[in-house]
C-alpha cells in the first residue's frame, strides 16, 4: 500500500504547475456564486412561501454555495486518461507495473484533489463565508460533511473509471456515452438542484443509486438534514457503491485486458 | 532445459484490422457490422533465449518484432503456442511476472515527463517494493555507469533524447530484472550517448546478469552487443544464430580490390565480376560460391601484374537486408 502514498505525494508534487487554472476556476466560482444568489432569491420571492421541498432560501442558497465549492473534487480526468493511454499505447507500460491500473489512478486523483483542496477548496470557502454568507450549521455536522465527500469522491472515481473503460472497445463512440452519463450524473446527483426538488416518487429510487451519494447526502449531512442513524447509513451505502463499482472494474479490467490488442508501441 | 529463461513454442498472433468506408454510409453501417481483415502478425514462431545471453530481434518494420516482445512481457496473449518465462507463462501470470522483468519502449516513455527522473525511481522504489538500501546501492551503480549524476535531478521535458534514455534504462533497471526487453533503444540517440548505452548494456549484461533482449535497427547496436541474432520477415523467422554463422552461411560474395602495376584494361576472371575499373586499380566482386577466395586471387595472380591487394567482406547490413528481401544463398 505504500506505492499508493507515493502515488498521492507525486502527483501533488506534479500538480504544482498550473496555479493560473486555480486562479480562474475561482473567479468562475464567484460569478456562479453571485448568480446562485441572486437566482434562488428571485425563485423564493416569486414562490412566496418561504420553504420549498423541506429547505429555506437560506439553505438551498447555502447548498448550491456548498455545490460550487465542492465541484471541483468531483470532477475527474480519468476518461481522457484511459483514452490517452489506449490510443497512444501507453496502456502497454502501464501493464508492465505490478500495481492495479485504478488504484495508482485513484491515488493520482487523491494527490490533485489535495492539491485543490489548498489551493481551491479553502480559497472559495473563506470567499463564500465572508461575502456571501455560508453559514456552517454545526461543526461537527461540517466535518461529517467532508468525510462524506471522501467517500463520494474515490465512488465518484471508480464510477468514471468504468465508464472510461469503453474506450478500450469503442474510441470512436465513446464520447456520446460520457455525455449522457455526466447529465445522468449532474441531475441524479443533487448537482444542479437539491433532489428533493423531484417528484415524491423519485426519492425512494434516489436512495438506490450510487449518484445520491455524490453531492446530495453529503450536503444534506452539511445542513444538519439528516439524523445519525441515517447519516451512518449513508456511510455504509457509499461503502458498498464503492465496492461494487470496485469489482465491475476488476471484471472488465480482466476481460479487456485479455482482449486487448497492443495498439501503439 | 535449465539454462533456457525464455522458450517459445509454436506461436501465432493475428490482429484485427477494421476497414474503415470512407463514406457516411459506410460509418453508419459501421454501427452494426465491422468489416475487418486478420493480419498475422507472427506465423508459428519457436525459439528460445538463454540466461545471460544478449539475443538481438532483427526484421524490418511491420515483421512482428513489437508484438513478440510484447507477448513475451505479458502484455499481450498467443492466439496459439505457449511462451513460458522464468516459469511463468506472461500473460498469465502476468502481475507477478513483471516484477522480474524490464523493459524500455523506445517510443514511449515510462518517466513522469514533468518531473525529475529521480521521482520516478523514487516512485518505482514504492511499485516494486525495494529496500531503502538495495535502491540506493542500485541507483549509485546505474548513475555511475551512465553518467547522469546531475541530470536526474532536472524535469524530464528538458532533457536530450539520449538523457532521456539513460534515465529509462535506470527505470526499468532498478528492481533487478532478470530479463530486459529493449523495443528501438537508440532510435534518435546521438553517436556519443549511443557509444555510451552500448557499453551500459553489456556491463550490465556481464555485471549484472540481466539477459537482454533488444530489436535494432541500427547494425552497429547489432555488430557491438548481439551474441546470437534472429531474423524475422513478415511473422515468420528467416534466420537464427550467430553473427560469424550468420557470415558462414550467408556471406555469397568477397570484393577484391586490386592495384596493379601498369595500366590494366578489360580485366576478366572466371567468376569474378568488376565493379570498379581504374587505369591502375580495380574493384572486383567475387563469388565466392562458386569458387574461392584464394583460387580466384591465384587466377588473378597469375594473368595480372599485381602489386598490392586488399579483401572486403559484405556488411552485415547488406547480408541482412538481402535476407529480408529472402534471396538466401
Ligand atoms: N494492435 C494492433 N492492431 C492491428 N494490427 C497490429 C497491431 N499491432 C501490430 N499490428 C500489425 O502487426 C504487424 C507487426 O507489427 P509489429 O510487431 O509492431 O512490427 P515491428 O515491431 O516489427 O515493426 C504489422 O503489420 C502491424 O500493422
Ligand atoms: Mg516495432
Amino acid at each position: 500500500m505504500n506505492y499508493f502514498f507515493a502515488f498521492i505525494k507525486q502527483s501533488f508534487k506534479e500538480s504544482t504547475k498550473s496555479r493560473v487554472v486555480f486562479f480562474i476556476n475561482i473567479f468562475g466560482k464567484i460569478i456562479f456564486f453571485i448568480i446562485n444568489f441572486y437566482l434562488w432569491q428571485a425563485i423564493f420571492n416569486y414562490d412566496g412561501r418561504g420553504v420549498i421541498n423541506g429547505l429555506t432560501m437560506e439553505e438551498t442558497i447555502n447548498y448550491m454555495l456548498f455545490v460550487s465549492i465542492m465541484y471541483g473534487l468531483l470532477s475527474t480526468n480519468i476518461h481522457r486518461i484511459v483514452m490517452k493511454d489506449v490510443k497512444n499505447g501507453y496502456i502497454n507500460i502501464k501493464l508492465l507495473r505490478p500495481l492495479d491500473y485504478g488504484l495508482g489512478h485513484l491515488a493520482m486523483a487523491l494527490g490533485q484533489n489535495i492539491y485543490s483542496f489548498f489551493l481551491e477548496i479553502i480559497p472559495s470557502l473563506i470567499i463564500a463565508i465572508f461575502f456571501f454568507n455560508f453559514k456552517i450549521y454545526g461543526i461537527f455536522y461540517f466535518l461529517l460533511s467532508f468525510i462524506s465527500f471522501f467517500l463520494a469522491i474515490i465512488l465518484n472515481f471508480f464510477i468514471d473509471l468504468n465508464f472510461s473503460l469503453i474506450n478500450f472497445k469503442f474510441i470512436d463512440t465513446y464520447s456520446a456515452v460520457n455525455f449522457a452519463k455526466s447529465v445522468f450524473k449532474s441531475l441524479f446527483s443533487g448537482e444542479i438542484v437539491p433532489l428533493n426538488f423531484f417528484p415524491q416518487i423519485m426519492q425512494q429510487i434516489f436512495k438506490f443509486l450510487p449518484t445520491t451519494y455524490l453531492f446530495y447526502t453529503p450536503i444534506m449531512i452539511y445542513l444538519g438534514k439528516l439524523s445519525g442513524a441515517d447519516i451512518i447509513l449513508s456511510f455504509i451505502f457509499q461503502l458498498i457503491f464503492i465496492i461494487f463499482f470496485y469489482a465491475i472494474y476488476k471484471f472488465f479490467w480482466k476481460m479487456l485486458t485479455k482482449s486487448f490488442e497492443g495498439v501503439g508501441v | 532445459m535449465p539454462d533456457n529463461i525464455i522458450e517459445v513454442k509454436n506461436v501465432s498472433k493475428s490482429f484485427k484490422k477494421y476497414k474503415r468506408g470512407d463514406s457516411f454510409f459506410d460509418a453508419f453501417k459501421s454501427l452494426f457490422h465491422r468489416e475487418f481483415e486478420r493480419i498475422h502478425a507472427l506465423k508459428n514462431v519457436n525459439f528460445e533465449i538463454k540466461k545471460g545471453e544478449i539475443l538481438g530481434y532483427l526484421g524490418p518494420n511491420g515483421a512482428g518484432k513489437s508484438t513478440m516482445i510484447k507477448l513475451m512481457c505479458g502484455i499481450l496473449e498467443p492466439d496459439s503456442g505457449t511462451i513460458k518465462a522464468l516459469n511463468y507463462t506472461p500473460s498469465k501470470d502476468r502481475e507477478k511476472y513483471v516484477k522480474n522483468i524490464g523493459a524500455v519502449f523506445g517510443q514511449k516513455s515510462n518517466l513522469w515527463t514533468d518531473l525529475p527522473a529521480i521521482d520516478t525511481f523514487r516512485l518505482n522504489k514504492e511499485i516494486y517494493k525495494i529496500s531503502e538500501h538495495d535502491y540506493k546501492k542500485r541507483l549509485d551503480e546505474l548513475v555511475e555507469l551512465l553518467d547522469v549524476k546531475e541530470i536526474i535531478k532536472s524535469p524530464v521535458r528538458n532533457l536530450s533524447f539520449g538523457e532521456r534514455m539513460k534515465c529509462e534504462f535506470i527505470a526499468s533497471l532498478l528492481h533487478n530484472p532478470k530479463i530486459l526487453f529493449l523495443d528501438e533503444p537508440t532510435v534518435g540517440v546521438d553517436v556519443v550517448a549511443k557509444q555510451n548505452i552500448r557499453n551500459f548494456i553489456k556491463k550490465i549484461n556481464k555485471e549484472f546478469g540481466v539477459t537482454v533482449i533488444l530489436t535494432t535497427h541500427d547494425i552497429g547496436d547489432v555488430e557491438s552487443l548481439c551474441d546470437r541474432i534472429i531474423i524475422l520477415d513478415k511473422g515468420v523467422h528467416v534466420y537464427e544464430g550467430s553473427i560469424p554463422l550468420l557470415k558462414k552461411n550467408y556471406l555469397s560474395y568477397k570484393e577484391l580490390i586490386v592495384y596493379f602495376e601498369k595500366e590494366t584494361k578489360n580485366i576478366e576472371l572466371p567468376n569474378c565480376e568488376v565493379i570498379e575499373s581504374e587505369p591502375f586499380k580495380a574493384t572486383l566482386r567475387v563469388d565466392i560460391l562458386n569458387t574461392s577466395i584464394s583460387q580466384a586471387i591465384q587466377n588473378l595472380m597469375e594473368k595480372y601484374k599485381v602489386e598490392d591487394l586488399d579483401i572486403k567482406e559484405e556488411s552485415i547490413e547488406s547480408i541482412i537486408s538481402r535476407i529480408y528481401k529472402s534471396e538466401k544463398k
